[in-house]
């Protein structure tokens, strides 16, 4: 079964946010690891960017599968994971803590109303079988 | 029939282990209408214009040999056609080895565990691509140059974020523009045609002016370019804003043993033909494309590529790589809809040119671009001149060859075709103006024998 | 005793690159002496040799003799993947193919001098039209692919002329993913259609896509047998619906091995369709290409084919540029090599042989089911064709034995395996063709691997996690190829 640890907001497209004050930091699930596979390419954004609600800002790519990621927030990149660009195998090992990949200031933080909790990610993820 | 094995019995035994009465039982979901109206009438002509239970091998080889005659090719005809095609010498064992049966049958390497001869055979032509190209990143070919070089521009449109719009060269080949336009039409795009002018060279005015007026995402030159001359492509990088990719189809892959490649002047991708290297003319195909460029345009790179890794014993391997971009994954988000290479004939071009070697590929380049130099003196005593007066030339270049019509028609009668008459590729400036092209199976004579003929 | 493993040892042996048998200053192929002076240019000169190999025609012929034997190949043993058609590669058609009159002719020779090239186009393109039941074909495009993006152009074509631009296709889920790829490319929009559990269309899955996009729909691209081997049983009442509101069907024809002779498309409201002759046809896959992709189409989507268009008058064969083509998607006339074989294969068969060619396709995919289905579940429990769909549910169930162990297992058997995970509507499909060229005997040698596999995973003897281990090199890192690329020789060094 996928880990879904409590306090982070969670997206329909499988992104996890952690919030601490307007800073969003965001990553992908244990679930969208799972069936991505062994990820070998990550294109993030550059430090500086904006980045708009609901819309493309990067691709996570595995051998088999290639997916694009949504932005759960609106706002200003201020921080990318350097270190996993070059290493993308740890978002297969620590999704949620060194598979980080980009820290957002966050315009309006309205825009995490519409995210799921950890349980209802959790039911969201079984239901997808 | 030969490949058809399954005997009256054995079809029996399939419906019994199938549990089915007959074959009927087996198409019983297609509607009866369409069922009933299936049959097909075959008509080759003559006594066979309703084939109904096909011919034996002997029967094929006669109606074929028949067929074959009715082209006339060498030696019983000498022919100077280039333009993008171009007869060459061909070692006799790139069709031993092309046409095993283990190359020749077997399917696209996507179980690399039991396709590791062509997996690495597409890393050496990858890597010959590069050392020739002097580009840093090949991939596993493509269907032709024109092909390839749509490619290229595509590529171009996905990598800019600004602009779709296009520059072709007007003296690209006429073929290459068709077809890149044909692939583009899909898509609204802008295609500028920048004018060559009175030396049969790109006019870099008229390129300064339509960069500026559709701020293009790739301008499309050709090296040689048709007319077989060469443009100053270092220039021409100088006057392309930054995000304006230049793009530079070379329809000769073999011009590059002898001139400097198009990566030392800053091209961004190199695309084009490599038939010239040991793939007969065909008719116009089967031949290859290649499709090399820089390495920070990896991922949208069209295609296959084949990358090496190790296996789980430690051993060196080769396998398909990054083929999340294809359309078997990314589907409708692939960087382009290509699902194949050519496999068997980018083989052909690799065993050629490892045969041919270091020393072998500078010899070919010296015997072409010596032959036309003979050419071209031979011709200028006879009153025939080159339409423009280039520095560098390398196996082709434009004659203008006075009353040519009749001219033509002279040499056709003696089996001779002198060359590509370009006045309906290029309009009325063009009435007298003829392609000529030399390969290396001609010799001295044969040289000889166009200039007396054409040159009366 | 395990007669059902073909694969036994022996020596296979390793090779370097090519490159790596060089000596410096080593002659290879000869060229003819130059008979003009000798002269080279005296700007532009290429500054730096470009490092090609400098080996021998010996080392040569051994390279690559040696990196043959550890290809698997038709030539070899069965073949059976998929949706690829992998048949027997008839050697008269090589023969034919390399007669000099084919061979050394250039595509610009005036064309009293290339009759038998334009004639045997003319032939082709004839033929290939009245086996589908259709009015025009064109062999230009190189690949399947190519001819789905020429016939969805044709298509563009035809709106643009009547009546204005259409934005969408509808595509079944099942498709292969050229299909929705070649729409992008024709300046389409690909809505995919969530095909049954059956793994067929239904009228009412069309009628609510109809109702919803309307006459914005320019196409339905569908591909019949589809990809799951089963027959498209509403195909007509679909185009029915699809011409009402004047969008054109066009059809996928990689499974024309399925019905030559025994359907038509022509008959079945389809406008366009593209055939693989490197699949139906029998040319050589030649591990990766070369093609050929015709497109066969109605009368009314004709004006617009690719130029130049060969025809005959009063026999001669000449060539003509229609006014409203689409352009070219190929050099010259297309991949004419390819032609040839095609064209001997047609002939050789004759409309008969052509006709038992589907139909001992479809009875040998059957016989194949039928021997495996007790202990594969099956895809879909529809009719199917000349391929079908397995599936590893009941191996992961029982076991946790995914597909992708079986298929690598088949190889230590001596078998390349099946098509694996396509379609994707199928959870750990294996698509299995094995085409009409099998015999029954190699048939129940194959069907003896797949039942050997079942029963090592059933009796828990094997999970084939490690496999394959008698391949010549082992399970090959496919992740660090991709997460560190080394593309060419000379990346090795990095």
């Amino acid at each position: 079964m996928a880990s879904v640890p409590n306090g982070l907001h969670y997206t329909k497209e499988h992104e996890w946010v952690m919030m601490e004050d307007n800073i969003a930091t965001i990553g992908i699930t244990d679930f969208a690891q799972e069936s991505l596979g062994d990820v070998t390419y990550i294109q993030l954004p550059k430090e500086g960017e904006t980045i708009s609600k609901n819309d493309p800002f990067g691709v996570v790519e595995s051998v088999k599968a290639v997916s694009d990621l949504y932005s759960p927030v609106s706002g200003r990149v201020v921080e990318v994971n350097q270190p996993l660009l070059n290493a993308p195998e740890l978002v297969n090992q620590d999704p949620y803590t060194d598979g980080w990949m980009l820290k957002v200031e966050v315009k309006e933080l309205s825009d995490i109303e519409d995210l799921m909790a950890a349980k209802e990610y959790k039911d969201y993820i079984e239901e997808q079988g | 029939m030969p490949s058809l094995p399954l005997t009256p019995e054995e079809e029996k035994k399939a419906f019994q282990t199938i549990g089915v009465q007959s074959f009927d039982d087996l198409i019983a979901t297609i509607p009866p209408k369409i069922r009933e109206s299936a049959r097909f009438q075959l008509d080759f002509g003559n006594e066979y214009n309703n084939l109904t239970s096909g011919l034996s091998e002997h029967e094929l080889r006669d109606y074929f040999l028949k067929l074959s005659a009715l082209n006339k090719t060498n030696p019983e005809t000498l022919h100077f056609l280039g333009g993008g095609v171009y007869d060459n010498i061909i070692p006799a064992i790139v069709n031993q080895l092309a046409l095993r049966g283990e190359f020749l049958t077997c399917y696209t390497p996507y179980q690399p565990e039991i396709s590791q001869g062509t997996l690495q055979a597409i890393f050496e032509f990858q890597t010959l691509m590069c050392r020739i190209t002097q580009m840093p990143l090949s991939n596993a070919s493509m269907y032709d140059g024109p092909t390839s070089t749509a490619e290229a521009v595509l590529m171009a449109q996905r990598l800019s974020k600004s602009s779709n719009s296009v520059l072709l060269a007007t003296n690209l080949s006429p073929e290459y523009r068709t077809v890149i336009r044909t692939f583009l039409s899909g898509h609204e795009t802008q295609i500028g045609e920048v004018l060559f002018n009175s030396d049969g060279l790109i006019d870099l005015d008229h390129l300064s002016k339509l960069t500026q007026s559709l701020e293009p995402c790739a301008l499309v030159v050709s090296y040689p370019n048709y007319f077989g001359s060469f443009e100053d492509l270092a220039t021409i990088k100088k006057l392309l804003p930054s995000n304006c990719l230049l793009i530079v189809a070379v329809p000769d892959l073999s011009a590059l043993s002898l001139f400097e490649p198009p990566g030392s002047f800053g091209a961004d991708i190199v695309a084009g033909e490599a038939q010239q290297l040991g793939t007969p003319m065909l008719f116009g195909g089967p031949h290859v494309g290649f499709f090399t460029t820089k390495k920070e345009y990896l991922r949208q790179l069209p295609g296959r590529i084949v990358g090496e890794t190790l296996d789980s014993r430690g051993d060196r391997c080769y396998t398909l790589t990054l083929s999340t971009r294809e359309q078997h994954i990314r589907r409708d988000k692939a960087t382009s809809n290509i699902c194949t290479n050519q496999g068997l004939i980018a083989l052909r071009t690799t065993i050629y040119l490892s045969f041919l070697g270091k020393l072998g590929f500078q010899k070919l380049g010296e015997t072409n671009y010596s032959l036309f130099e003979y050419l071209k003196e031979q011709l200028s005593i006879r009153g025939i001149s080159l339409k423009y007066n280039q520095a560098s030339y390398y196996r082709e270049g434009v004659f203008e060859v006075p009353h040519l019509e009749k001219r033509f028609q002279k040499c056709l009668s003696q089996n001779i075709v002198p060359g590509i008459p370009l006045r309906d590729k290029f309009g009325p400036a063009f009435e007298n103006s003829l392609l000529v092209t030399v390969n290396p199976k001609h010799n001295r004579q044969q040289l000889d024998l166009l200039c007396e003929v054409l040159g009366s | 005793m395990s007669t059902s493993n073909k694969a036994a040892s022996g020596i296979a042996l390793r090779e370097d690159s090519i490159f790596e048998r060089s000596a410096s200053g080593r002659v290879g192929f000869e060229l003819p002496q130059l008979s003009v002076p000798l002269k080279r240019p005296t700007t532009l000169g290429r500054k730096k040799a470009a490092e090609l190999p400098e080996v021998s025609e010996l080392q040569v012929v051994r390279h690559f003799t040696r990196l043959s034997s550890w290809n698997y190949a038709i030539d070899l043993g069965t073949f059976p993947l998929g949706s690829c058609t992998m048949k027997y590669n008839p050697r008269i058609n090589e023969e034919l193919a390399a007669l000099p009159g084919f061979c050394d002719i250039h595509p610009e020779v005036p064309l009293e001098f290339c009759q038998g090239s334009l004639k045997l186009i003319y032939l082709l393109e004839r033929a290939l039209a009245s086996i589908v039941g259709l009015d025009a074909c064109t062999v230009q495009p190189a690949a399947g692919a190519v001819g789905e993006f020429t016939g969805l152009t044709l298509i563009r074509a035809f709106h643009e002329k009547h009546g204005g631009h259409r934005k969408y296709v509808l595509i079944p889920d099942s498709a292969h993913g050229t299909n929705p790829a070649s729409c992008i490319l024709a300046g389409y929009e690909a809505i995919p259609l969530k095909v049954g559990k059956d793994g067929f269309m239904t009228v009412e899955l069309v009628e609510e896509a109809i109702s919803k996009y309307g006459r914005d729909i320019a196409a339905l691209m569908t591909t019949n047998p589809n990809t799951l081997g089963v027959f498209e049983q509403n195909i007509s009442q679909i185009a029915e619906l699809l011409h009402g509101i004047g969008a054109q069907l066009c059809m996928d024809g990689a499974n024309m091995n399925a019905i030559l002779g025994i359907a038509k498309p022509g008959d079945m409201g389809v406008d366009v369709m593209q055939y693989n002759l490197h699949k139906t046809f029998s040319t050589p896959h030649g591990g990766g290409g070369p093609g050929c992709g015709p497109v066969a189409c109605r009368s009314h989507l004709a004006p617009f084919l690719p130029n130049p268009r060969v025809v005959e008058r009063n026999g001669v064969y000449q060539i003509e540029h229609l006014p409203d083509s689409i352009g070219k998607v190929k050099g010259a006339f297309g991949n004419f090599g390819v032609m040839v074989r095609a064209l001997a294969y047609i002939m050789n068969h004759g409309s008969s042989g052509l006709r038992r060619v589907s139909t001992n396709a479809v009875i040998n995919a059957n016989y194949l089911r039928a021997r495996l289905q007790k202990h594969y579940r099956l895809g879909t429990n529809t009719p199917h064709f000349h391929e079908c769909v397995l599936s590893d549910s009941k191996q992961i169930e029982e076991n946790g034995v995914k597909t992708i162990q079986i298929a690598k297992a088949l190889m230590d058997f001596g078998y390349h395996p099946p098509t694996v995970y396509f379609p994707l509507t199928v959870p750990g499909a294996m698509l299995i063709e094995p085409t009409e060229t099998e015999s029954l005997q190699e048939l129940d040698e194959l069907a003896d691997a797949f039942l050997t596999i079942a029963k090592k995973i059933e009796t828990k003897e094997e999970t084939f996690e490690q496999s394959p281990i008698k391949t010549f090199v082992g399970k090959v890192d496919e992740v660090g190829a991709a997460r560190k690329p080394v593309l060419s020789l000379d990346d090795r060094t990095l």
